[in-house]
């Protein structure tokens, strides 16, 4: 907040930049030729969400579930993962190679497996969710982990630090720095592994919506899931950013 | 001051240390390395770049295993020591950590380890004081100059009151005038708490001026090449003036030592 107040540009500019597009989509599209069953304008869209607000809700509900689970259960998984690596260098050894390999399988093939799975509920969505996430932070919580200096490590020993101290108050904070730059980008990528899920099987959330006002040329709805989509993402990268502001305070100074 | 329970600090006799390569082959940086410390003493080290001090020092800290000799810290195993916490480490770079505010960076010690804190010695708080860091105790290490960084290290290496303190160029990265405070200062803290002081540099004048002997190695393999004692020059409480023409004679030897070595 502070840093908008002393540097005002850093809103406006942005703020003008996304209104000139808004503009240039309401007032130009339509005089170009595109029809409204293609792109609606904005002035459409924003019509949509006061219309079926109802809908709207219903839908989004399901896929914010989904996407936080997802993000919680793959980001959980990953950085205890990354723990037990490092604390064991043999199970690191016998196990990431096939993580590696694990994660050469494109999500968009591996969601119809766990749909098979695990079924039409809402479980399968959290885990392709989950799965999207699990690999960039995994990496991530690794190379953090191990981002402590000889120097760090041999003031820890002269200490007579165990093991677990030496990651509770060395590996861990060193690697927080590292976990929320994955956090930024599967806050993100949570939210597209949800809708993925939701495309392939089911008829709720925003997802399914998409695919339904697809099918049904109900540009409007269409435009509007895609909007909340983006805006549920937003908020989740908005929500890790405030988090990371309050545990990296040193890093502010 | 502690009652020291052991007048030799540390004794290394024949003593082979180094690193082992990844064939497993050990490969000897100090060779045949004799040296006894009296509890108590102040002993700087210098040498070219590569002999071995630093590895000397990691072996007194018992983060190297000697590869063959006897090498007795405070009168038992360097892992003893270690373990009971009276060897401490200061480094070139100061290692404090970036998201443990000052005070708690002193306080590390007492939060780490099974040794029960001793609750005889000064608290943090009041080494900061010492260190002439009061009012800084809730800023964080990126906040400080490095002087002050470095002054932080040594007061969280005095927090657990150890008996031997090692400090491998702790002062390199700074400017001469704080430099020359910061001496002032160790000699006053080791004349307070009576500790053995093992201290490495590359200053032919810190060397000098803060030991009562000056270690000079040789390298390929690291050896001891002279030992010099300056106590006949200093008063009992190891003070000399920086102008003192016998500290500039000694400044003198000791650099054609390096040059020979
Ligand atoms: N971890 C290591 N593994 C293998 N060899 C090492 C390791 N650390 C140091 N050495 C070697 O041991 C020798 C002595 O190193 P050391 O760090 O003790 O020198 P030094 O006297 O402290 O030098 P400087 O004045 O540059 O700090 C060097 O030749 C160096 O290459
Ligand atoms: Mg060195």
């Amino acid at each position: 907040m502070r840093d908008m107040v002393r540097q005002p540009w850093n809103v406006i500019l942005p703020a003008a930049g996304a209104l000139s597009i808004l503009l240039v989509w309401q007032f130009l599209l339509p005089v170009a030729g595109v029809p409204s069953y293609i792109v609606p304008t904005p002035v459409e869209i924003g019509r949509i969400f006061a219309r079926e607000s109802a809908l709207l809700w219903t839908n989004l509900w399901p896929t914010v579930q989904e996407a936080l689970l997802g993000f919680l259960l793959g980001n959980g998984v990953a950085v205890l993962l990354a723990v037990l690596f490092v604390l064991n260098r043999y199970v690191q050894a016998a196990y990431f190679p096939v993580i590696l390999f694990l994660n050469t399988i494109p999500v968009l093939a591996l969601a119809p497996v766990i749909i098979l799975i695990f079924g039409l509920g809402m479980l399968p969505k959290v885990i392709i969710a989950a799965v999207i996430c699990f690999f960039p932070t995994l990496v991530n919580m690794i190379r953090g982990l191990e981002s402590v200096s000889n120097n760090e490590l041999e003031l820890f020993r002269v200490l007579s630090a165990t093991k677990l101290e030496t990651l509770w108050k060395l590996r861990l904070p060193r690697a927080l720095p590292f976990l929320f730059a994955s956090l930024r980008i599967a806050s993100a990528t949570a939210v597209i592994g949800a809708v993925v899920g939701e495309w392939i099987g089911s008829d709720k959330g925003l997802g399914a919506m998409i695919i339904q006002a697809t099918f049904n040329y109900q540009s409007g709805r269409l435009y509007a899931a895609i909007t909340l989509c983006s805006c549920l993402a937003i908020l989740l990268f908005l929500l890790v950013v405030a988090i990371e502001k309050v545990v990296l305070r040193y890093e502010r100074h | 001051m502690r009652e020291d329970r052991h007048p030799v600090a540390i004794a290394a006799e024949a003593l082979d240390v180094g690193y082992r390569a990844r064939s497993g082959r050990a490969v000897a940086v100090l060779q045949g390395f004799d040296l006894t410390v009296p509890a108590g003493e102040f002993l700087t080290i210098i040498g070219p770049s590569g002999c071995g001090k630093s590895t000397f020092l990691r072996a007194v800290a018992d983060l190297l295993p000697p590869l063959t000799g006897t090498l007795k810290v405070l009168g038992g195993a360097a892992a003893d020591a270690r373990l009971r916490r009276e060897v401490a480490f200061v480094f070139q770079d100061s290692t404090l950590l970036p998201w443990r505010t000052v005070l708690a960076n002193v306080e590390l010690p007492h939060n780490v380890g099974r040794v029960a804190a001793r609750n005889t010695g000064p608290t943090a708080a009041e080494l900061l004081e010492l260190m002439g860091l009061k009012g800084f105790e809730g800023r964080y290490p990126a906040q400080l100059s490095g002087g002050q960084r470095q002054r932080v290290a040594i007061a969280r290496a005095l927090v657990s009151e150890p008996r031997i303190l090692l400090m491998d160029e702790p002062f390199g990265a700074l400017d001469e005038i704080t430099r020359d405070r910061l001496n002032d200062e160790l000699l006053r803290i080791w004349r307070q708490t009576g500790c053995t002081i093992l201290f490495v540099t590359h200053s032919i004048m810190e060397a000098a001026y803060l030991g009562q002997r000056v270690l000079v190695l040789a390298a390929n393999p690291g050896r001891v090449h002279a030992l010099h004692d300056l106590r006949p020059l200093k008063g009992a409480d190891g003070a000399i003036g920086r102008e003192d023409p016998r500290l500039v004679e000694v400044m003198g030897e000791l650099r054609r030592d390096l040059e020979r070595c």
